[in-house]
């Protein structure tokens, strides 16, 4: 199931913008661009799925809303530290998008 | 609290709705102090209904002997006039001495002291029962249609699965899960961690979250017992109210309920929908309690075939409804029971009904029932944020049984 979900991250809004810039210099078509953010949907979906391994937990001190709503669960949290092994950072304000990973839940901020 | 159970069919003509209820004891009139007979050993008799909420009416229980209502004169028995209760209590003390110790309605220094004596002997043979409110489910409607899609999308604390037609929101205070139907029914069930005690604190109730709430008088099927001061309070209430005696009336936990629902209505509201507020009801109310036995519930719910239903195969508990207060029980061989009723009172009254049916049932906890019983204890009282002991048994009073 390749979401849409990655393209508002900072990944992919660079994507997008570089996509924009290229269609305003008459570069590469409309069309063009889309099928490439496709792509990049299918293969971030792949990526995340298979090849990150990586494990961070993560606490907040509160949870100000939650919302389930077409299947898509959306978090704002707020105060929160992110926890690696060594690492740590924290966030006044979070928030959380997540679809249903079938496997894995999928997040993104 | 002390059980204290009611005689059905009769009740104190003093009592505060006592031209309500249009029945009246009859001609040998109402002892509400029959408690005394429980010398005998016998739990019979009149009470005080119960416990909670209100003040008083743990009656019997020393302190909380507050105004209890007097043994009726039947001149005054229509009448709901206080003041002249005193006099009453002159004509009354004869009869009141000859019957073995009556109620008077005396203020509350006086009673305490009269009642001290005569109330010892109660202590030991009526065991002290909690009754834990735990839910209260209301309906109402905010008389507009409802888009589901933009509630879910724009609103706070929801769930919204198609699959189930309605929007779930949530609360967190007072604990509320509300389901929204696009039609702009919604059902609301509040959490009320609600502890009705006895004794210690008369007239008031704890809510186990740490609020202390002054009760405000419960309407009661049966006789209310109350002081003076609180009845006052009471009727200026109703006065004041502004929508009647509708909106007076209720214990802590139906108040709760209808505030909580107060809340979603305007959460609603402020998605911008027409809102209002409308045809607000108590559906359920739920509550538990344990009895300090066990309960042989095969043969009770032999004895009681009209009204129990046992059917071990698909439910472990008995499930036994009562006509008059509404309500329906589930009675669990553990000792504990759930009743389900319209109202804060009825599960009170409820209780005290199956009371001494479910004794005669009893049976002494075997050490691995107790041992079971210990360890729910202490994950319910994790559970709750209590600074008293929240059980008021104690071992002993096992070993008693």
């Amino acid at each position: 199931m390749t979401y849409q979900l990655y393209r508002n991250t900072t990944l992919g809004n660079t994507l997008q913008e570089s996509l924009d810039e290229l269609i305003q210099i008459q570069q590469i078509s409309p069309n063009l661009a889309l099928r490439v953010l496709l792509q990049f949907d299918r293969a971030i979906n792949q990526a995340l799925a298979t090849k990150v391994r990586t494990k961070i937990s993560f606490k907040a001190s509160k949870l100000n809303t939650y919302r389930f709503c077409d299947n898509v669960w959306t978090f704002l949290m707020s105060d929160v530290e992110f926890k690696e092994v060594q690492d740590f950072a924290q966030v006044d304000k979070l928030k959380i998008v997540a679809c249903d990973g079938r496997g894995e839940d999928t997040r993104q901020r | 609290m002390k059980l204290l159970l009611l005689e059905k069919n009769k009740l104190c003509p003093r009592s505060q709705w006592c031209g309500n209820e249009g029945v009246m004891a009859g001609t040998e009139g109402i002892m509400h102090g029959t408690l005394y007979s429980a010398a005998n050993g016998q739990l019979s008799s009149t009470t005080a209904p119960g416990a909670s909420s209100t003040n008083t009416t743990n009656s019997l229980n020393h302190s909380s002997l507050n105004g209890v209502m007097p043994l009726n004169s039947m001149s005054m028995s229509n009448a709901c006039q206080y003041e002249s209760s005193k006099l009453d209590m002159q004509d009354n003390k004869e009869w009141f001495g000859a019957t073995g110790g009556g109620v008077e309605h005396l203020d509350q220094a006086q009673t305490e002291t009269q009642i001290k004596e005569e109330v010892q002997e109660v202590d030991d043979s009526a065991p002290v029962i909690d009754i834990m409110i735990n839910n209260v489910v209301c309906s109402f409607s905010v008389a507009c249609h409802i888009d589901l899609q933009h509630v879910a999308r724009f609103g706070h604390n929801v769930e919204f699965r198609k699959e189930n037609g309605m929007v779930t929101m949530k609360l967190r205070k007072p604990l509320t899960t509300a389901s929204i139907w696009s039609s702009g029914k919604i059902t609301c069930t509040v959490f009320v961690r609600l502890v009705l005690r006895g004794s210690d604190r008369p007239g008031q109730q704890r809510n186990t979250r740490g609020n202390m709430r002054e009760e405000y008088i419960e309407k009661a099927p049966f006789t209310l017992h109350t002081t003076h001061k609180r009845q006052e309070k009471y009727r200026q209430r109703i006065q004041r109210s502004r929508r009647g005696h509708r909106a007076a009336k209720g214990s802590t936990s139906e108040l709760q309920a209808r505030v909580a629902a107060r809340r979603i209505a305007r959460r609603i509201q402020k998605l911008n929908y027409p809102a209002k507020f409308r045809n607000f009801r108590i559906v359920n109310v739920l509550g538990t309690c344990t009895m300090p036995f066990s309960i042989k519930i095969t043969q009770f719910s032999q004895k009681f075939r009209e009204a129990a239903s046992y059917e071990p195969e698909l439910h472990p508990g008995v499930t036994y409804k009562i006509d008059y207060p509404k309500a329906t029980l589930k009675i669990f061989s553990t000792g504990s029971i759930t009743v389900t009723a319209p109202s804060v009172n009825n599960v009170q009254n409820a209780i005290e009904h199956i009371y001494p049916l479910v004794q005669e049932f009893s049976k002494v906890r075997t050490p691995e029932e107790m041992e079971e019983f210990r360890r729910n204890r202490a994950k319910r009282a994790g559970e709750i944020i209590d600074s008293d002991t929240d059980i008021s048994l104690s071992e002993e009073d096992y070993e008693d049984l």
